[in-house]
């Protein structure tokens, strides 16, 4: 495989703000307004995403903020310098592991949703088997043409929920959204400790801030990335509820793929408009795993900056292959999951912590 | 790469690349449409007919070379939808394939049982075939019938029964479509709701009225006839068109609505008295007038419109005061506009709204009709 060169291995902010976009896009959306819906009442669930992409906006400011203060060293070097070298292997592997297992989860339901939706006699193994393969030559190639790649289907991605929302509006029932502000606050906060969990992955600013080309501004774009997908969320959601009321939302096991199913285009013409929407999906979790394997990779490259990154690429994807393929149905799936995004939440204080250490023991990033 | 090592492997992923697993040629799809759902004879379990496409068949019938149906019916018996649909898998060419599934008929003798309406949806609704925009029917008899009807301008009976239902902008006795999706929210709320009613003619099937389900029991206690059903969509706003027959001065005169607005007020008290208003706003114009009338003179229009605006009161006064006697529960959604108008309150009477105390069949309602008569069409007067 030839390299392409590129000039300067170096980010620009819009890059960055849409790598944070793209990582967080992925396999949340497709069942959080189901979450959401089985907590609050009637539409109320738009306030949750609103409290949860507040929060993660916040901390992912505090963790661009962190990071750019030591704007030429890696995330390894710095917690070290902070923390002590062993204290920042841990937080490095434990950062690690819980990336390779965002890409093993969503490299399992995607796989799962194609299984059921599309390719219905071809196994499990094989479909999440080929997505990985792509995956890994996404990610053996050079970061920078990742972040390109994220720049390019971005746009798209929007566009198909643009679309989707579109055709859906005269099915919307506005009886269906009213009436407003009628759940109690600790639903709506338990509604918002959920879609905390559908933000997941912007952490990736901890690592990527040593790519910018203006690491000043990382702070910045790192709560624009978070506030993209909290608006599509948030439409999303709103136009569940609207389409199909509050109950059912609750009852259907992937809202979002569901209102895919349910456009219809004028004409006859064009029947199954949801096979366009999982196309895209599956770019939009391309790009998720993607980034989600470059970051353990890099990760490790800076931990070991004698290993290759080819070699690691090709270490990991076996791990995350494994990992995918260990839980046996729905449940499981959901509860790996969910503790998974236990651990990302409990991971929020390590910015604060390097904060509050560099203060007592006077540390200064160049 | 070594080129000894590389082509070969070229080679080798160009075959392996190039197929497909979930491969199924058109050919050996077979396309159910629409299925039909009457009791099995023996009085256990359900009679499931599947409209089969022929692809075949379509065409002039020279180029294709046969003739005959385009479509084909195939009954069988069970328990469950989806063991009676894998069983005729195994006994036709063509495996069923329900991606353009369009219609679910089920006879009134098999909705007239508690929950065999859920019974029969859940697979309807659950399997990753079937799309929510699928239409359910009662029919008045048996389903089977119906989807053995000949139409004379369609080649298949499912998509001429399919496009008679959505001709309701021209028909205001028409009831609109009932989508499974929209079943799906009333059997989760438990409201009662209605759904459009097939009947066979002679010759031809009719879609017109309201089958009445009941929401505890998901039950059908009866039927709403063309005339209710013309109040109804009133009353719930469902009415997109159609035309208004009055007298004046001894005469007919057919009024053609063009638009309507509706809107629902709901009001409560401290003794759980409801009272609906439903607002009905039309404009339109004069379709057929059997006495030369003077439409220049204002005066003549206002007292047309309130000859109208009257006879839709009636209609609306007559569906609804059959509706809570003869049915006593909700099919016009009223409970959801409590709920969002005084939600904490409906909470309280929510159990009591159709069952209990009933205070659906309590409540009264205050029509207020606005009609305004825009044009005489083309003519004034066509006699003297």
């Amino acid at each position: 495989m030839k390299q392409l060169d590129y000039a300067d291995e170096k980010i620009s902010t819009r890059e960055f703000i849409l790598g944070i976009t793209s990582i967080i896009l992925g396999i949340g959306v497709l069942s959080l307004p189901r979450n959401l819906a089985q907590l609050t009442n009637s539409s109320d669930g738009w306030i949750s995403i609103l409290i949860g992409g507040t929060f993660c906006a916040a901390i992912a400011w505090v963790m661009a903020k962190t990071a750019s203060k030591f704007p030429k060293q890696t995330f390894y070097e710095y917690t070290s310098s902070v923390l002590t070298k062993p204290v920042s292997i841990l937080i490095s592997f434990t950062y690690i592991a819980y990336f390779i297992c965002i890409a093993a989860i969503s490299t399992r339901v995607i796989s799962g949703i194609s299984k059921v939706y599309m390719l219905e006699r071809t196994p499990i193994e094989v479909i999440s088997l080929f997505f990985l393969l792509v995956v890994i030559y996404a990610v053996s190639g050079s970061r920078i043409a990742l972040f390109r790649l994220n720049l390019m289907f971005i746009p798209i991605i929007i566009f198909i929920v643009v679309v989707i929302q579109v055709f859906n509006i005269k099915l919307f029932d506005m009886t269906n959204i009213r009436p407003m502000f009628i759940t109690n606050w600790s639903n709506i906060l338990s509604g918002g400790k959920e879609s905390i969990f559908a933000f997941l992955g912007f952490e990736i600013v901890l690592f990527y801030t040593i790519l910018m080309k203006k690491p000043k501004s990382a702070a910045k774009a790192a709560v624009v990335g978070v506030t993209i997908p909290m608006v599509v969320y948030i439409v999303i959601y709103l136009f569940a509820i609207g389409v199909f009321s509050n109950i059912v939302t609750q009852n259907i096991v992937y809202p979002t793929i569901e209102m895919a199913k349910e456009v219809e285009i004028p004409g006859q013409f064009f029947e199954r408009f949801e096979s366009i929407f999982f196309t895209i999906w599956i770019m939009t979790i391309f790009n998720t795993t993607a980034m989600a394997l470059d970051v353990s990779v890099y990760g490790l490259t800076s931990i070991f900056p004698k290993l290759h990154k080819k070699k690691l690429v090709f270490a990991l994807a076996p791990i995350i292959y494994l990992i995918s393929m260990m839980p046996q149905d729905f449940t499981a799936i959901t509860s790996f999951s969910q503790s998974t995004s236990y651990v990302g939440v409990g991971l929020f204080s390590i910015p604060f912590l390097i904060i509050i250490v560099s203060k007592i023991k006077g540390v200064k990033g160049k | 790469m070594n080129k000894w090592i590389s082509y070969p492997l070229i080679c080798i992923f160009l075959l392996i690349l190039a197929g497909c697993w979930d491969r199924v040629e058109i050919e050996e799809r077979g396309f159910v449409i629409a299925v039909g759902l009457d009791k099995a004879e023996n009085g256990e379990g359900f009679e499931l007919t599947q409209q089969i496409v022929v692809p075949g068949k379509f065409g002039p019938d020279s180029a294709s070379g046969g003739s005959g149906d385009a479509y084909l019916n195939i009954t069988r018996q069970g328990e469950t939808m989806f063991e009676i649909i894998r069983e005729v898998a195994a006994e036709t060419s063509r495996s069923p394939f329900y991606e353009h599934f369009k219609l679910v008929i089920i006879s009134s003798e098999l909705a007239e049982e508690e929950n065999n309406l859920p019974h029969i949806l859940d697979h309807f609704i659950r399997y990753h075939e079937m799309r929510r925009a699928t239409k359910v029917m009662i029919a008045k008899g048996s389903a089977k019938e119906i989807l053995e009807v000949e139409p004379k301008n369609e080649r298949l009976p499912a998509i001429y029964i399919d496009s008679i239902s959505v001709n309701n902008f021209k028909n205001s006795r028409m009831v609109p479509v009932s989508r499974i999706g929209d079943l799906h929210e009333q059997l989760l709320n438990e409201n009662s709701y209605t759904i459009q009613k097939v009947e066979k003619g002679e010759e031809t099937v009719k879609v017109v009225g309201n089958a009445v389900i009941e929401g505890k029991t998901n039950s059908l206690i009866g039927f709403l006839e063309a005339e209710g059903t013309e109040g109804m969509n009133f009353l719930t706003g469902e009415i997109q068109g159609g035309i208004i027959k009055t007298k004046y001065k001894g005469q007919d005169i057919v009024y053609d609505m063009k638009t309507t607005n509706h809107k629902v007020k709901t009001i409560i008290d401290n003794q759980n008295n409801v009272t609906i208003e439903v607002k009905i706003q039309s404009e339109g114009s004069i379709g057929e007038a059997l006495l030369p009338l003077n439409f220049e003179d204002p005066k003549v229009i206002e007292s047309i419109e309130q000859q109208i605006e009257q006879e839709i009161k009636d209609k609306v006064m007559n569906t609804f005061e059959k509706v809570q006697e003869e049915f006593k529960v909700d099919i016009f959604g009223f409970g959801n506009y409590l709920e969002q108008q005084h939600y904490q309150k409906w909470q309280e009477i929510k159990k009591d709204w159709e069952q209990g105390e009933n205070y659906f069949s309590q409540s009264t309602l205050k029509p207020k009709v606005n009609i305004r008569i825009r044009r005489s069409e083309n003519i004034l007067k066509s006699y003297k």
